[in-house]
């Protein structure tokens, strides 16, 4: 699927209907799991009350901002080594909305840490300061690609700090067994099995799903968007030669 | 409708949160393909004209 795909005409004729579908399903998933995150699902008291309804926004943003920067680095390695420029599209287009979602992230957990732990923010734990190491990697690769002179320098600019980034994520998912951390531990993806009730996980688990999907369509059309500047581009120099 | 306890606002704003990036973002990637494609179009055209 992989290689049909890799032909950008191709691309964008599966992308213009993948786009829009994956999109309306996402957004009916998502809307399931938050109606049955903030009305259906019964108060967890132990989690400190209906502040625990949180999660329901807060977790799928946290395990997409990781995820996206799996992709953003998996998109680089792979123009890196074979030279495949819609690689290098995806990337581009990954980067965006991976610093939206983290930022996401970080907001949601530091407005749920306020009640829930009497702070927004502490700078010396690590879950927190690695959230946002990975906030300034999305930035910081977005930042250097725009400094670059050329699309090609650009690109290997970009994935060479994009795949020496990929070690901040194993630091994330880890930072709470191996750092101090006032976060809780992981509930979910654990090597016993989730410590969640299935009540809470099962809304969890769809919302997940309609944001990952809602985020590969925007990924897609932003794709899209940079396919139509690379031919724009085309265009330009044509005339400029033909000048 | 519904009643939350004393956390209301922060859950509230959480999720008001939820709803307003992930909607900022797909009219960010809406509007970027739209004027890229309206770029291309254009140029494309200038080239038919000339």
């Amino acid at each position: 699927m992989w290689s049909i795909l890799a032909n950008p005409h191709r691309f964008m004729a599966f992308s213009k209907l993948a786009a829009p579908i994956a999109a309306l399903i996402g957004l009916a998933l998502f809307g399931y799991s938050l109606w049955q995150g903030l009305y259906v699902v019964p108060t967890d008291e132990v989690q400190g009350g209906d502040i625990f309804r949180a999660m329901f926004v807060h977790v799928p943003s946290a395990w997409l901002c990781m995820g996206l920067y799996v992709g953003l680095a998996v998109s680089s390695f792979v123009w890196f080594i074979w030279r495949h420029e819609l690689a290098d599209v995806a990337a581009r287009a990954i980067a965006p909305i991976g610093a939206g979602y983290t930022g996401l992230c970080l907001a949601t957990g530091a407005i749920w840490g306020k009640p829930t732990w009497g702070t927004w923010w502490l700078w010396d734990d690590a879950r927190m300061m690695s959230v946002l190491v990975l906030l300034f990697l999305f930035l910081g690769y977005m930042a250097l690609r725009s400094a670059m002179e050329t699309r090609q320098k650009a690109a290997r600019a970009g994935a060479i700090l994009a795949m020496v980034g990929i070690i901040n994520v194993p630091i994330i998912r880890f930072s709470v067994d191996m750092w101090s951390s006032i976060h809780q531990g992981p509930s979910v993806i654990r090597a016993d099995g989730p410590a969640m009730a299935w009540v809470y996980l099962q809304p969890l688990l769809i919302g997940f799903a309609g944001q990952l999907l809602f985020v590969s369509a925007l990924v897609l059309i932003l794709m899209r968007a940079e396919i139509y500047n690379q031919q724009a581009d085309a265009a330009m120099a044509r005339r400029l030669s033909e000048a | 409708m519904f009643e939350f306890d004393k956390n209301a606002p922060y859950l509230l704003t959480i999720v008001s949160l939820g709803l307003v990036v992930p909607t900022i973002l797909a009219i960010y990637a809406v509007i970027r393909a739209k004027l890229s494609k309206a770029k291309l179009e254009r140029l494309k055209q200038g080239e038919d004209e000339a």
